[in-house]
């Protein structure tokens, strides 16, 4: 009889947990896994759900936006049926929005809705351990997302955007967080994009089609069907 | 009679375009005559004969050639040291070159860069003269008003695209944020905490912490080549040597500032220089 030490979280996209944890989960809790493939085939989708499933369970979730700002990313949630609203209310979704500043739109930033800027990789970090200071002040369980590198690494140098990622994955380790970050097939150099695949616990590749599991831990190399569908991902 | 002079067959193109080769002669001339004076020295002999020049450019109707009297008239006051003078006789000939897209444009407008450039080079000696009167002083018993030096470094810092607002940070938070931009490398934004971490201390008259983050910022700035922001650290540095007693060390950093603002083609922030300098030398406009 094999005993499963690892504490897993569940995924938030039904059939995943099934494909990974036999149901007991995806994700090994304080690890940082990394969804990536062409545009368009469900990494934010793949995210909100990620991030919904934990303020469902009341795990806070910080979310770096850095393509959507606030009003985007409720009204992309709510065409899933999911109502994002109650959780800025109650406080347990803290969004660091790196967008709308660039973006011209009139915001107003909250304790737990955070303004930064694409271009300033340093002050995202810095409004990220002001997030992670009152997340883990409530509850020591929490999860992220970083959605997306790509656009990160359009602003700025890929290089620095590796190391942003490595200090992001150091700071949510140590404050007992589990995250997700997502990244566009192809859009930096290959050698970064080795980088990136070295510095993350787990790899998921989505291609419109197949979801890949290929790297995980406690887990071997799986591949399944999926479909966006008018209630996010589902994996056959 | 007249007719005689040029024979009675000849048609009215003819004497036009005789007419018009008497005048370029003429204009000829009376260039040629304005030079031999303005090498004598004889600067007003120059000037009536370039009238005179200018009258028959007139004449002619020949933008070009009214264009070119105007430049030798501002040669004549570069070489007269009446340096304002002759910027503006060049800028009015650059304007004429402009109007009729004379290819001498182009030219004219580095003559002016280069004019301004003298300029600033002779104001500066200028005050390295009235600082060579005042030698005597020594820190402490210079008597520099920093708050009325204080908001020009304002206007100065308010015209650097910084991310991070001055009024945004608790000094904790822009340390916090220094580590972080120290840790990823992310030296454009070191550098731009390193400045206001800088201009905090300077404010709070911490002189000695602020010359300790502006000497980084300068470091960091030089390699990420953010010439404005160089500048105005520039002249941070340039006011706290003053404030020690080094005035090297401060005109240094004072003319490095105005070449920086300068490649950067910001005339207004060389100006607040220039404004700061005469508060720091005492010197009237």
């Amino acid at each position: 009889m094999v005993i499963e030490l690892i504490v897993r979280i569940s995924s938030g996209i039904p059939g995943l947990d099934e494909l990974i944890g036999n149901g007991g989960g995806s994700f090994a809790e304080n690890t940082v896994t990394l969804i990536y493939g062409p545009p368009k085939v469900g990494k934010s989708v793949f995210s909100y759900q990620f991030a919904y499933e934990g303020l469902r369970n009341n795990e806070p979730c910080l979310y770096i936006s850095t393509d959507y700002g606030l009003k985007d990313m409720e009204r992309n949630i709510a065409n899933f049926g999911w109502n994002l609203n109650e959780y800025i209310e109650n406080e347990n979704f803290y969004l660091i929005d790196a967008i709308s500043t660039i973006s011209g739109g009139e915001v107003e930033s909250k304790p737990n809705y955070l303004l930064a800027s694409v271009h300033n990789p340093t002050d995202i970090m810095v409004k990220l351990g002001m997030a992670l200071r009152q997340i883990t002040s409530k509850l020591p369980r929490f999860r992220s997302v970083l959605d997306s590198l790509t656009t990160l690494m359009a602003f700025n140098d890929e290089v620095l955007i590796v190391r942003v990622l490595t200090i992001y994955i150091m700071r949510i380790k140590e404050s007992g967080g589990t995250a997700i970050v997502t990244y566009t097939e192809g859009s930096a150099d290959s050698k970064v994009e080795n980088m990136l695949k070295a510095i993350v616990d787990n790899i998921i590749h989505l291609d419109g089609e197949n979801l890949t599991i290929e790297a995980m831990i406690g887990s071997g190399k799986v591949r399944a069907p999926y479909n966006i569908t008018s209630k996010g991902i589902i994996v056959d | 009679m007249i007719l005689d002079l040029f024979g009675r067959k000849r048609s009215l193109e003819d004497y036009i375009r005789r007419l018009q080769e008497l005048w370029e002669e003429e204009f000829d001339i009376l260039l040629s005559i304005a030079g031999y004076y303005l090498d004598k020295g004889e600067h007003e002999d120059a000037m009536e004969y370039l009238e005179k020049a200018f009258k028959v450019a007139v004449e002619m109707d020949d933008k070009e050639l009214e264009a070119l009297v105007l430049d030798s008239m501002g040669e004549v006051y570069l070489d007269k040291r009446e340096i304002d003078v002759a910027i503006e006789y060049f800028k009015e000939a650059f304007k004429i070159y402009s109007s009729i897209k004379s290819p001498n444009r182009e030219e004219m407008k580095e003559k002016i860069k280069e004019v301004e450039k003298m300029k600033e080079a002779i104001e500066m000696a200028k005050l390295h003269e009235k600082l060579g009167e005042t030698s005597t002083f020594r820190p402490g018993k210079f008597e520099v008003d920093i708050d009325k030096i204080v908001p020009k470094l304002r206007t100065l810092l308010g015209r650097l695209e910084s991310v991070y607002k001055p009024s945004e940070s608790s000094i904790e938070e822009l340390k916090e944020a220094l580590d972080i931009a120290a840790t990823i490398n992310d030296e454009s934004s070191e550098a731009s905490i390193l400045l206001i971490l800088g201009t905090r201390s300077f404010e709070d008259k911490n002189y000695d912490e602020a010359f300790n983050y502006f000497k980084r910022a300068e470091e960091l700035f030089s390699k990420t080549e953010d010439k404005m922001s160089l500048g105005t650290v520039n002249v941070f540095l340039g006011i706290i040597y003053f404030l020690r007693g080094n005035e090297e060390e401060a005109l240094e950093n004072f003319k490095n500032a105005i070449e920086l603002f300068r490649d950067s083609d910001d005339p207004k922030a060389s100006e607040i220089i220039r404004d700061i300098c005469r508060l720091l030398y005492r010197i009237k406009r």
